[in-house]
Parts: structure tokens; sequence; C-alpha cells
């Protein structure tokens, strides 16, 4: 039960890393109008950040063999 | 080909089929082999999110705002974060009371006020009616784009016709879908597979669509994302699309599109629904807390380039941004994708539409419509299952006819623009009351009602009314000027704060009220008894022992029967009595009608009951059966005080209890060693009369001899007083004897504790008896060593104990061949004397008794010497009274040892360590031997 809690505690950790990372001033750092790859700097960010964060959640919520006892 | 038939056809063959899919669900649900227990299922109807606001809406705000169409979405992938959590206990709770809308999750938790449930229901019907006519419009919008220029192709300046039936028609075929899939069974807690299967169906078309025409603008049209993004790059206009300058209100507005969508993603009314009412499994949450975000990311990856395509290839047309996605594909010639897009916009907005329908209709009848029903007594009487079902149906209709009219009464007016937006700011008013009523009870329902005002006030003026005057409704001084003119009161700069955009603005207002009043009153007040059960039952809902509290509701009397006849009102006879008789099999109950039914059944009928007509209803319907009071404040906390005194009392009971058993125990043990010692001073008085009497005999004997006989030899006269001589000896000692050990017994005996050499003791105990081994002739054979370790004891006392062991093994040995030895013993707890003869030796039964008073061995050997029967019992006193040990081994006519052992202070060789216990001390530890 402990290991369910730590995990939702991950996860909150997780949630605010996500909203301090999606605002000002870290957003600003990247408005800028440029390529990379051959995509905007901006769209670029976004969209790596977004699947590494639901990458992230996928880690932490996923069923662990020892959870089935 | 003319697509003005065909498209229709299609639109209608494609809901048909969304009937067929619900349909199988439902048959498939009937047979037990559901297919919403799946929790992709489950996470593909949460993306009933996704309206045609996103399908369509986002490439339009992306043509104009770049990155702005994000925040909608990050916003729901931040929250998914914190689903397992937050949203696994509103899922818990909810299943615990039936709950089955967000107003009835508010009614509930703040004392199920029907007053609460019916505002909340006013506010979200208030809030989301233009959202689903922005639906129905989008609907009646691109079935006519598409069918305009799918004839003339994409000319510019040239704008579709519209025709409103187009709406009317859909939203008629959408009624009846959710009165079929939405409201077959009476209680709203019973999940509508048919429906979520259907919603999750929708999902996938809608997404795939988008794809599908994100995919072909990208490399079809384009080659590529780096071709698409460097064309736009070189472009001056669009240029600044890819940066954040573009987005509309900046930084600020980007946070609270963020908060409110992460809120809306929660507690849109369709939201609730299908991720709260129509859950299956808690655990489904942890897939769709990363497959959700995932299917938002999937979804909004090809927005931006397919903006960017648009203004490229529109750039002259004037085109409205918003049906680019229906545009491009037929620029690019390919008229099947568009209607395939098409298909997917339909598949958004009727998904939507469909759940928020059955939502609303459950929230409109449970807490308008049944409450205004209950107040009509005759109604009472009748099953009114029926009823009911035909009202939620009747609403549907109603809504969907509602949504219509509101279309196309301002279906032009640029109010349906930010709508979304605007309904989102209007749920996010339900937050605080919801967040911090699952995690705080102290939150009051008064507290909750005022936040709840306050922040639609709040929310009605500053972008209601402010959008009613944008679209010409109200005079547009109201905007400019403020209402009446009164400047500080303008919409969109209340208080004169003009920092923000209308819907920052109106967020931060709104929620300032809303949060100060709810947390200022909540402080302040007095909850009713209600409030505070349910506040608990809330926010412990995962503690054990939680659920049922709701039983100290009920106080009064009411009949099983009577209970069985409110609840078959609602749901039916046979379903009630089927509900009854499952109740009472898993509780072991056997109860008939006329019994009284007991508080925890009554609390039972009332959630069951809440399930069909919402909590505060039902609590109307039970309390009008229950006779005599439900509980007041007073009530519950006397009947919690008078249970927690009783608690106190039976426990302080046990306590003394306990304690009396333990002293009657000591009592018992103590009387008994007294008993035994009473038997033990009588025995020990007739032994020492018996030992004293047999010298004393004897002396008085032989005495008598030599007084009677005058003429008696000298040798024999010699001979004679020798005996009596002995025989005082023997009565002197052994009187000693005793006085010492009646002295060690009552711990008068004083002890001279010191430092003593083994060795040396050994040696004085050696000297003095040397002439007992001589009279026999018996050899004697110190082996212990000179540097023996030294102990803490009384060194006379131990000289004692070894002489008494010696003159014992003297008394046990053949005189000429007897040999005794002396030896040092040491081992771990110790050091001590082992003293051996060759004697007869002593059987095994004999070996632990040697030691008690007068205790002698019985003996063929006549010729023995007689001892006191002291002497080892005192060697053992003094022994014990060391902390040491002494005991015996024998093995018959071979030898014998007896060996004692003393502990060694735990540094024997440290000359600074303290002495030992004192004289006194030691007085009184062996008081206790």
């Amino acid at each position: 039960m402990s290991q369910i809690k730590r995990r939702k505690e991950r996860l909150l950790a997780l949630a605010v890393l996500g909203g301090l990372a999606l605002n000002f001033p870290l957003l600003s750092l990247f408005s800028r109008d440029e390529l990379v790859f051959g995509i905007p700097v901006l769209f670029f960010y976004l969209f790596c950040f977004w699947s590494l964060f639901v990458l992230l959640i996928a880690l932490v919520v996923r069923h662990r063999p020892a959870e089935r006892s | 080909m003319s697509w003005q038939w065909l498209v229709p056809t299609v639109s209608i063959a494609y809901l048909g089929l969304l009937f067929a899919v619900a349909y199988y669900a439902d048959r498939r649900a009937g047979q037990g082999r559901s297919l919403v227990n799946n929790p992709t299922i489950y996470t593909l109807s949460i993306a009933v999110y996704c309206t045609s606001w996103t399908y369509y809406g986002s490439v339009g705000r992306a043509a104009e705002n770049g990155v702005g169409f994000l925040p909608i979405f990050l916003g729901p992938t931040l929250m998914a974060a914190l689903w397992w959590s937050l949203l696994g206990k509103i899922i818990a709770i909810a299943k615990s009371n039936h709950i089955t809308s967000i107003a009835d999750f508010i009614a509930s938790r703040y004392g199920k006020s029907p007053a609460l449930g019916g505002m909340v229901t006013l506010f979200v019907v208030v809030g989301i009616m233009p959202y689903i006519a922005l639906q129905l419009k989008a609907v009646a919008v691109s079935l006519d784009v598409l069918i305009h220029h799918l004839d003339v192709g994409v000319a510019a300046g040239v704008t579709a016709p519209l025709h409103y039936e187009t709406a009317l028609y859909v939203a008629m075929i959408l009624a009846l879908f959710a009165i079929l899939f939405g409201t077959r069974h009476l209680d709203a807690s019973e999940r509508h597979e048919g429906m979520v299967t259907a919603i999750a169906f929708e999902s996938i078309v809608k997404l795939g669509a988008f794809l599908l025409v994100g995919l072909f603008v990208t490399y079809g049209l384009f080659d590529g994302f780096a071709d698409l993004f460097g064309q736009a790059l070189a472009d001056p206009g669009l240029k600044r699309l890819m940066t954040f300058e573009v987005v509309s209100g900046g930084y600020a507005s980007w946070f609270s599109m963020t908060f409110l969508a992460m809120m809306a993603v929660l507690f849109l009314p369709r939201q609730f629904q299908v991720l709260v009412v129509e859950n299956v499994n808690a655990n489904h949450l942890r897939q769709a807390a990363w497959l959700f975000p995932l299917y938002l990311l999937a979804f909004n990856l090809f927005v931006l380039p397919i903006a960017l395509a648009g203004r490229l290839l529109f750039a002259h047309h004037g085109m409205d941004p918003d049906i680019f996605v229906l545009t491009l594909p037929i620029h690019g010639r390919q008229d099947w994708l568009a209607l395939l897009v098409y298909i997917g916009g339909l598949s958004a907005a009727t998904s939507m539409v469909i759940v928020e329908a059955i939502a609303l209709s459950t929230m409109v009848s449970n807490d308008w419509i049944i409450p205004l029903l209950l107040r009509f007594r005759a109604a009472f009487r009748d099953d009114l299952s029926g009823v009911i079902l035909t009202i939620r149906r009747g609403i549907i209709v109603g809504l969907m006819l509602l949504g219509y009219l509101y279309f196309r009464l301002i279906g032009e007016s640029h109010t349906l623009v930010s709508i979304g937006m605007v309904s989102f700011a209007a749920v996010a008013q339900f937050v605080p009351a919801i967040l911090l009523g699952i995690y705080w009870p102290g939150a009051s329902r008064r507290g909750a009602m005022a936040g709840l005002l306050a922040g639609f006030l709040v929310w009605s003026h500053t972008l209601l009314l402010a959008s009613f005057a944008k679209s010409g409704w109200i005079a547009a001084s109201f905007l400019t000027e403020g209402p009446w003119g009164i400047t500080w009161l303008k919409p969109q700069a209340l208080f004169g704060l003009t920092l923000f955009d209308p819907i920052t603005h109106s967020v931060f207002w709104s929620m300032l009220a809303n949060v100060g009043l709810l947390l200022t009153i909540s402080l302040f007040d007095r909850q009713t008894a209600v409030e505070q059960i349910q506040a608990l039952n809330f926010v412990n809902v995962f503690e054990k022992g939680a659920k049922g509290g709701d039983e100290y509701l009920w106080s009064g009397f009411v009949a099983v029967g009577d209970l069985k006849k409110v609840l078959s009102r609602f749901v039916g006879p046979e379903q009630a009595d089927l509900d009854f008789a499952h109740y009472l099999r898993q509780r072991h109950l056997k109860l008939d009608d006329n019994a009284q039914a007991p508080a925890h059944l009554v609390a039972f009928a009332e959630r069951r009951l809440t399930g069909a007509i919402g909590s505060a209803s039902a609590r109307v319907m039970i309390s009008s059966v229950v006779k005599g009071e439900s509980l007041d404040l007073l009530g519950v906390m006397r009947i919690l005080d008078e249970t927690s005194q009783v608690i106190e009392y039976s426990q302080r009971l046990e306590l003394k209890s306990r304690q009396l058993e333990a002293a009657t125990r000591q009592l018992q043990e103590a009387n008994t060693r007294l008993q035994e010692l009473d038997r033990l001073k009588d025995e020990f008085i007739s032994t020492v009369s018996h030992e004293l009497r047999t010298p004393l005999t004897a002396i008085r004997a032989f005495s008598e001899i030599l007084r009677d006989n005058e003429e008696m030899d000298a040798m024999e006269r010699h001979k004679f007083t020798e005996i009596i001589i002995k025989e005082a000896e023997r009565l002197t000692r052994l009187v000693n004897q005793v006085l010492d050990l009646a002295k060690m017994e009552s711990g008068k005996m004083e002890w001279h504790v010191a430092e003593v050499d083994l060795a040396q003791i050994t040696r004085e105990a050696v000297d003095a008896t040397c002439q007992l081994f001589d009279n026999k002739s018996i050899q004697l054979r110190n082996e212990v060593p000179e540097h023996a370790p030294r102990l803490q004891a009384d060194r006379d006392k131990i000289i004692q104990v070894v002489i008494n062991l010696l003159s014992n093994a003297v008394k046990f040995c053949t005189a000429h061949t007897g040999l005794v030895v002396i030896q040092l013993l040491e081992d771990p707890e110790g050091a001590g004397l082992t003293v051996t003869d060759n004697g007869v030796g002593i059987p095994k039964d004999d070996l632990d008794r040697i030691f008690e008073k007068f205790h002698q061995v019985q003996n063929d050997a006549a010729d023995l010497p007689l001892g006191t029967g002291l002497g080892l019992t005192i060697c053992r006193r003094i022994v014990e009274c060391h902390n040491g040990r002494i005991w015996a081994e024998s093995t018959l006519g071979e030898r014998t040892s007896f060996h004692f052992i003393l502990p060694c202070p735990p540094d024997s060789t440290d000359p600074s360590t303290e002495p030992g216990p004192t004289a006194q001390n030691r007085q009184i530890a062996c008081g206790a031997c």
C-alpha cells in the first residue's frame, strides 16, 4: 500500500514539473522563429516534453508483477 | 455525382452505424460479456473531451494564435498525472454514495441539500447550453461547407449558404440515440454500455480522420514537415506564428487556459459522466492516465501544420481558418478524404452532444423535476419509475430543442466563437466546492452556496453578459462604460483591472470570489449533523468504517415493508424486492415486512434511491416514511458522546478487572508460599528437636552410666567421657549451625564482602581440615593453581563452604583408600571449586535433596559418622546469597563431586572497580533468599 502511495506522490511531483515546464518563464526560452530538424523550436519543445511526460506517467503507473499478490 | 444527396445519406448511414455499435454493446452486456470493462475503451470514451471545437476550432485558433490552441490539451495532460489519486477518490465517493452527476455530488457532499443541487444544475444548463449549440452549428456548417465546396471548388470569396434545418434533424437523431441508449434503466448509476462503446468508436473515427488529413496535408500537399515549416518561415506573415508573440493574452492567458482545461476535463458534465459514472473499475484510471494524454498528443500533432498549410495555400481566398480541415483535401482533389474528414467532425460533435444530453437530463430530472414532483403528495401513490424515465426522455428532447433554438437565435453572432472557453470558465466554478469538499471536512453548505453563487455572478457579468453585449443583445455601452455608467463595474475591467484578457480576467475575479467566500464562510459556520456526516464520508472515503456513518442519520421507526414500498415506487416492485432480498442475504438477516428496519437498511434504501432520483430527493422520500425524527446535530453528538463514554467506561472496567485478577493471583501465590513456609518451619522445629534429642540422649545415658557405676575401670570411664564430650561438641555445632541458618534465612546475617583469592581460601580450608583427613588416613590433593581468579565475596563464609564440603567428603570416604581432590572450576558465568571424593556415591534420586535441611543419605554403611544434616544446606544458602550456584554429581560406588560457582565481577583484574555491593546491600539482597 505504501508503494502505491509513493507512486502517487511521484505523479504529484510529475504534475508540478509539467506545470513549471509548460509555463512562463521556461516557455519563453523557446519562443524563437528558428527551426530544429526542420521544426519550429517552440513546437518541437512542446511536443517533445509532452511525449516525455506521457512516457513518465506510463512508467509510474504501470502494473508491476509484484503488485499481483 | 451529386454530393447534395450523397453527403446527407452518408451522414445518416454513419449515425445508423453508431446505433448498431451501441446495440451490439448493449447485447454483449446483457449476455455478461461486457465490452466496456476494458481500460482502452474507457480511455477512448474519455476522448469525448475532443469535440468539433477541437476538430475544426483548433486549426482556426492555430492559424491566428500559433501554439495558443495547446493549453486546452496540455491542461488535461497535466491533470492526467493526478487522476490516479484525485479522480480515484472521486470515483470511490461516487460509487459508495450512488452519485450520478456533478450536481448530485456537490449536493450530497454538503448535507444532501436540494437547493445546492438545483443551483448547480441551473448553472450547468446555463453554462453548457451554448456549448451544445456550438456542436449543432458545427454539424450544420460543416455539412453545408462540404457540399458547397465539393460542388464549386475552393474559389475565392464564395461562402456557403447555411441550412439551419440540418441542425434540427441531427439534434433529433441524437436525442433518439440518447433516449434509446441513455435512459434504459432508471438507476442512473447503472452504466450505459452501448452509449460508452459508441463514444469510444467515435473517438477512433475522429482521431483516424484527423490524422489522415494531417498526413495528406503534410506529405501530399507539401514535402513533409521540414518543407512546410520552411515555407512558412519564409513568409513574413507566418513567421510570427512559430513564436509566443502571437498568443493572444500572452503567458497569463496561457496559464489560465491551462488551469481551465485541467478542471474542465474532470468536471464538464460529459467528462464526469464518462470518467466517474461510467467507470467500471477504478484501476482503469492507470492506463487512462497515460493513454489519454497520448491520444491528445496524436490529435494535436498535425494542427499547426494544417493551419500553416491553409494559410500558405489560401493566402488570398479570405477563407475561414475553421474549415481548413475540410477545404484542404478538396483543394488537393481528394473529395473522398474530405467526406471522411467531415464524418470525423460529425463524430466529434455527436459524441459530445449525446453524453452531455444524458448527463444533463439526469441532473435536470433529479435536481429540478423530481423535487417538484415530490411536492405533489398525490403522485406518491403509484409506481413512479415509468414516469421518471419518461421525464428524462422528455428532458433530453427538450435540451436538444433548446440547443437548436440557441443556435438559431445567435447562430451568426460571434457569441459562439469563444463559447467553449466560456463554458470551461463556468464549470471551473464547481472546482472549489468539489476539491475543498473532498479534502477538507470543514467546508460547509452555506460556504459552498455563497462561493458558487458569487463565482457565477462574476462569471455571468464578466463573460456571459459581456458576450451578449458584443452580439448586440445589450447596449454596447455595457462593455465600454460599464452598467449604468459605473466604470469600475466594466465587465472586462472589473475594478479597473485591465492587465488580462477577458477569460483570464473572469477566471481571476470569479475564483477569488468563489474560493474566498467558501473559505471565509466555512470557517465561521456551524455545520448540521447531515453535513458533518457527509463531509466525513467524503473526506475519509478510503478509511475502513467510514462508510455507514450515514446510519446515524436515521433514528426513527419504519417497517421494512414501508421502506420497500417507497423504493418500489421509483424502481419498480420487482427490482425493489430483488434489492432487499439481496441486501438481507448479504447481511444474513431475516426480516419480514412488518419488522422494524434497522438503521443500516434505511441507509441502504436511501443510497439505492439516490441512484434513481438523486441524493436530496432520496433523503426527502425516506424521511417521509420514517416515523420519529431524523437526528439533529445535538442528537448525533449525544449518541457519539454516549457511545464514546460507554466505551471509556468499559475500558476502565476491563483495566480494573485485569488489575484485580493480577492482585488475586499474587495473593494466592503469597498464601501458598506462606503455607509452605509454615509447614517448613514446623518440620524444621520437629527435626531440630529430634536432632537435638539424639546427642542429648547419648550424653544423658553415658552420664547416668558413669554416675551409677562408681567402680568402673579408668579405661572405660575415659572412653565414656570421650563420647560425652564428642556428643556435646556435636550438639554445640548443631546449635551453631541452626543459629547460622536462622540468621541467614531471616536476612540478619552480616556479610563482609571483599576481594577474595580462591587459592588462599582453599589453602586455609585445607589447613583447617587436615586433622580430619589424617585421622582417617585419607589422601587430600589440592589442585587449585596459585593464580586463581579473584572474586567479590565474604571470605569467612566461603571458607566455611569449602570446609563443609571437605568434611562431607571425608565422611563418605573409606579410611586408608579414600582420596579427595579439590580443583578450580572456571566457566563463563564465574569461578568456583570442585570437591571430588571416591566414596560410596549418592543415589540419583537424592542428588537434589541432599541440600535440604536434615536430609541425610540413608546408607547401609553403619559406621559412617553422623553429620548435623545442615552442612550442605548452609553451603547452598551461602552460595546463593553470593548469586552463585551449587550442585552435586555422583556415580554410585565410584565418586561424588560437589561444585560451586560464584559470579566474577565484570572486570576482576581492574583495581579501580568498585568493591562490589556493600555489606548492607548484601544483607538486603539476602533477605530475599
